[in-house]
């Protein structure tokens, strides 16, 4: 892809070389220039200093107040062998796998009943699933804290109506994570509800017409021409979940099972740093969580082929 | 792609319209409001500024009921004497407090006078912490001579240098707290129990059961208390968990296994509790589903002010055949200064005031009216007004009793849960006991050593 | 556009295949599947409604019912009351800082928007590629160095150091590029011939053409910080300093109980702002979510 500019010399938006930087630098607005040197200034405190400390910190034994100890890889030899660490690693993807895929699922569903409606009803339905998703996740979770409580809890109450057993929900380190990640999705599921009825809304009538005509049933106009064209959304939504499901923290924190059923990555991080004050290894931890991130994320870009520009 | 609709326009622009002024007004009242410019620490010129200022006292405690109430008595006493200090309370959430600390005082933001406990200093090196005040407090001496002798072996007092000024002791596991009502509904004598399997087998009188077989009401629960009293059971037993010269945790033994034994038996053989009733004791205390629990002598008050539960304590007695009758009370609760203080003379003596004024026996008495745990200073109890507080009398019997029998590990490890929730595991069935308290050794032992590396310096 | 079939049966196969293939099974079951969710999501805001009104003992009773024995205020006027839960001070707290970063973001993000779009300087593509790499790294790596970094810079307790770091967000530049993109090069073109500045033509032109784009950052921006837990909470210790979620989450573990009552009635007043904003913007917002989503 090639254009001029005002000067006459080509320009070349991908790959090929450019101009040189001297040149460049002459031509360009001081606008742009002032706008580059903020935001390199803002990314090199809030990112590259951190992130640069945070690799240090990972060799050090410190407690925010001792003189720092070298002690080498000793925290990233400990975090293959440390139990806690793979535990924790278990339980965040069981969480996170479950979630996408419930929450995909789930949204899928809702988004296609939606596409029946027209408008007013539409819109209404739409808020409805979206009530969870605008508050504050706080909230949320202290709600279904005591909705879930095992004596007395309103969610049990429901249950032995309707002639079921009661059920232990936080209180049983099998059930704990499980009701953790029910109420992750019912509090994202309108995100992706929505995410993906405007994507099915892009989808040229036309399409459908021609399949009709040609004798296709429900299932098969669903499965053939609606979910490939909305895949990038669909993947679009699961890559953006992943980084942000692993690093979940509130409901871990603030609405925990017994013991270690539900201690994921993130909280095991935070309770490294700020409640054992063993920031190198916390460090460490985190590290290993970016670079499994990243694998992750890559991962799935090569695989479903995503490319993030035009 | 680019919608034109005009109401649409009308609309975000007025957004736009609104959001602009409305962040031009909260800008200017940010720069305006002083709580949200940053702070910058105290000054550090050393001479000490004409007390005709206002001195600004920034005190950091835990927030819950007891606390906030004792706070809110001792702040207008001290006014009186200090009319020249403004003394600015700050409530930091019980688990924050902890969390925010250590990274406070290492950022230089901490505030002057903090309330701690003693077993979160004990990982790190106590004189890089807190202020060294053994002149104020009258030396390490001193502060032993006014303490039960057990009390002070929680007090980190090297080379005879005080850096806290100790306060209040809740002691988990080494109290126990009965529901009244329920103890008269079964006349259980609870005053009088004299080994822990009466309190057990009172325990099983007092458990209630649906025709399911759950437990519908818990007679005797030691959810909250299991990890302090592993401890109180091993010594009590002639074993030792941890050894202070050599620093090694040993769990894993003859004694340790009984303990753990002991323990698992209330919940699966003597059934005096299980894990589905409830995910917080205390709640469940406050809904009446539990008749003994051992979460420490503090809870009395709280429960009967706050909650209207009529609860009693008494000291957590021995075992039958115990060689030894020893309780381990988790932790002292007390007061430490800012290390910045050194650069400013007259926030120092306003703080070391104020802090000598909460730990001091009048402030301690009166404690009391709102607090039903203990104090590790003798002489609260040798005051005969103490039969006048409202929880003087519960407080002296339990703190008598159990002073004289308290001993503490003096470890190093500041983080107990995971090794708590190790024995959880075991309790819960999960994982046997051996493997447990293997755990349990494995990682305490770590968080030594790392301590210990830390500290040698 | 919905997926709508009017299959004929053909000739030889069971009706009740017909009926699964012309999807009126699946509009039931669909619509059985939207009833029944709605409840699913509507049934724990009905319960934190009705709990808000109730009295301490009435909300921990056994067993528990929807409704209250007895209305009561009392909940709220204790959580509105400054001395017992600091609510209308935490009110404006997440208000300054919301507002703060919704206005900075939006600036920042279409500034940047149009900058790595049209404009050029030497390293333009790195800086883009690595601004838009930072979001790889998990705000959990970052926590604790940040944490240090904003000690060291004396942000700490303070509303300032909650809203430095949200100054520039990588997700708003690349959403605002990706829009400017699909404002015709001719325009801005045009715009340069006619001899205003850049900047000239970032007021004039780009901001308002990229109006709808903004609209849902703001949006998204507005629920993301006002709904923040984290680093507000490492940031803050001064209870007149904390934002709503904070104050919510205090209320809930005050050691020595759960303040039920202070926290439903504190849950509905927290609930509030997000659900005013998200009301009125709702067309806007929709818009939005249907501009993010659409990948060219």
């Amino acid at each position: 892809m090639t254009q001029t500019t005002m000067a006459g010399s080509p320009i070349q938006i991908k790959a090929a070389p450019r101009a040189g930087l001297l040149k460049r630098f002459r031509r360009a607005s001081p606008f742009a220039l002032i706008y580059a040197a903020a935001i390199m200034i803002f990314y090199t405190v809030i990112f590259i200093i951190p992130f640069g400390t945070g690799i240090w910190l990972s060799f050090q034994n410190w407690d925010f107040l001792t003189t720092p100890k070298f002690v080498g890889v000793r925290n990233f030899t400990k975090a293959l062998s440390d139990d806690y660490f793979w535990m924790a690693l278990q339980k965040t993807v069981l969480f996170s796998v479950v979630e996408i895929g419930a929450g995909v699922v789930l949204a899928l569903l809702l988004a296609l009943a939606l596409s029946y409606m027209r408008g007013k009803w539409q819109h209404f339905y739409l808020s409805l699933y979206y009530l969870p998703v605008i508050t504050p996740l706080v909230v949320s979770i202290y709600l279904w804290r005591w909705l879930y409580r095992p004596t007395g809890g309103a969610i049990n109450g429901l249950l032995s109506g309707i002639g079921l057993p009661e059920q232990p929900f936080l209180a049983s380190p099998t059930q704990a994570l499980w009701s953790i990640t029910a109420v992750i999705v019912w509090a994202h599921l309108g995100t992706g509800a929505v995410l993906f009825l405007a994507g099915m809304n892009d989808v040229p009538e036309s399409l459908y017409e021609a399949a009709r005509l040609d004798g296709a049933g429900f299932w098969q106009m669903f499965f053939k021409i609606t979910l490939p064209l909305i895949r990038p959304v669909i993947l679009y939504q699961v890559v953006v979940s992943v980084i942000g499901t692993v690093q979940m923290f509130e409901p871990f924190f603030l609405m925990p099972g017994p013991g270690f059923s539900t201690r994921t990555l993130a909280l095991y991080t935070y309770q490294l740093g700020f409640q054992a004050l063993n920031l190198g290894y916390g460090a460490a931890v985190s590290l290993i969580i970016f670079v499994l991130l990243l694998a992750a994320t890559v991962f799935q870009l090569r695989r479903w082929q995503m490319s993030w520009e035009h | 792609m680019l919608s034109r609709n005009h109401s649409q326009h009308v609309s975000r622009r007025q957004f736009l319209k609104l959001s602009a002024v409305g962040a031009g007004a909260s800008l200017l009242a940010a720069c305006a409001a002083p709580g949200a410019a940053p702070e910058a620490p105290a000054a550090a010129d050393g001479s000490a500024a004409p007390s005709t200022a206002a001195i600004d006292l920034v005190v950091w405690y835990q927030d819950w009921d007891g606390a906030n109430r004792i706070m809110n008595w001792v702040t207008p006493e001290f006014a009186k004497e200090h009319p020249d200090v403004n003394v600015d309370l700050q409530a930091i959430g019980f688990a924050d407090l902890l969390a925010k600390m250590l990274p406070s005082i290492a950022a230089g933001n901490e505030g002057d006078v903090m309330m701690m406990y003693t077993d979160w200093v004990v990982a790190t090196d106590i004189s890089q912490v807190f202020l060294d005040i053994t002149d104020p407090a009258g030396g390490a001496a001193a502060l032993e001579e006014k303490m039960w002798p057990a009390a002070f072996q929680a007090v980190e007092a090297p080379g005879g240098k005080v850096y806290y000024l100790p306060w209040l002791a809740g002691i988990r596991g080494a109290a126990l707290s009965v529901n009244t009502d329920h103890m008269a509904e079964q006349s259980i004598d609870y005053l009088n129990f004299k080994t822990y399997e009466e309190v057990i087998e009172a325990g099983r009188s007092l458990t209630q059961l649906n025709d399911a077989g759950k437990v519908t009401r818990s007679g005797y629960s030691p959810r909250s208390s299991q990890y302090p009293l592993l401890w109180s059971l091993i010594w009590q037993m002639g074993g030792n968990f941890f050894d202070k010269e050599t620093g090694k945790w040993s769990h894993s033994s003859a004694e340790g296994e009984a303990a753990a034994q002991l323990l698992y038996d209330l919940y699966w053989t003597d059934k005096t509790c299980d894990f589905e009733l409830f995910t917080s004791e205390f709640e469940a205390v406050s809904q009446q589903l539990v008749s003994m629990w051992g979460d420490g002598a503090w809870t009395a008050s709280v429960q009967t002010d706050v909650a209207e539960v009529p609860v009693d304590n008494i000291v957590t007695p021995p075992l039958a055949n115990a060689t030894e009758y020893v309780l381990y009370p988790q932790h002292i609760g007390g007061w430490g200064l800012s290390k910045r203080l050194v650069d400013d003379t007259a926030k120092l003596d306003a703080g070391v005031d104020f802090a000598l004024l909460i730990v001091g026996p009048d402030a301690s008495l009166q404690a009391l009216e709102f607090y039903s745990g203990v104090v590790p200073s003798k002489e609260v109890y040798a005051d005969p007004r103490i039969e006048d507080v409202k929880y003087g009398a519960v407080s002296k019997r339990v703190a008598e009793s159990m002073w004289p029998v308290a001993r503490f590990p003096q470890d190093h490890v500041a983080q107990h849960a995971p090794a708590s929730d190790e024995l959880d595991r075991a309790m819960r069935n999960e994982i046997t006991i051996q493997e447990a308290l293997a755990n349990m050794d494995a990682y305490l032992q770590e968080q030594e050593d790392q301590a210990r590396e830390r500290l040698a310096s | 556009m919905a997926v709508k079939t009017n299959v004929q049966p053909r000739s030889g196969e069971s009706s009740l295949r017909n009926w699964w293939n012309s999807g009126e099974s699946l509009h039931a079951l669909l619509f059985v599947l939207l009833g029944l969710f709605s409840l699913v999501m509507v049934y724990p805001f009905l319960w934190l409604i009705f709990s808000s009104f109730k009295t301490g003992a009435d909300i921990v009773r056994i067993p528990v019912t929807l409704l209250p024995q007895r209305w009561t205020l009392e909940a709220y006027q204790m959580v509105l009351d400054p001395e017992r839960a600091n609510l209308p001070i935490a009110y404006l707290n997440s208000i300054l800082v919301t507002t703060a970063t919704v206005i900075t973001v939006l600036i920042t993000s279409s500034m940047g928007g149009f900058i790595f779009a049209r404009l050029d300087f030497p390293g333009r593509d790195y800086l883009f590629y690595f601004v838009l790499a930072t979001t790889m790294v998990p705000f959990l790596t970052l926590l604790i160095p940040l944490y240090i970094v904003m000690s060291k810079l004396n942000l700490l307790n303070s509303l300032w150091g909650v809203w430095v770091p949200g100054i520039f967000s990588s997700f708003g530049i690349f959403l605002c590029r990706q829009f400017v993109y699909g404002i015709p090069r001719e325009l801005y073109d045009a715009a340069k011939i006619d001899g205003s500045g850049d900047f000239g033509i970032y007021r004039n032109m780009i901001l308002p053409l990229t109006k709808p784009m903004l609209s849902a950052l703001a949006i998204f921006t507005f629920f993301g910080t006002f709904n923040a837990y984290l680093w507000p909470l490492v940031v803050l210790n001064d209870e007149d300093k904390l934002t709503l979620p904070l104050i919510i989450a205090r209320l809930a573990n005050r050691f020595g109980g759960t303040d039920y009552q202070a926290v439903m009635a504190g849950s509905v007043l927290v609930s509030i702002p997000p659900l005013l904003v998200f009301l009125i913007f709702q067309k806007n917002f929709v818009r939005g979510i249907a501009l993010t989503g659409l990948k060219g």
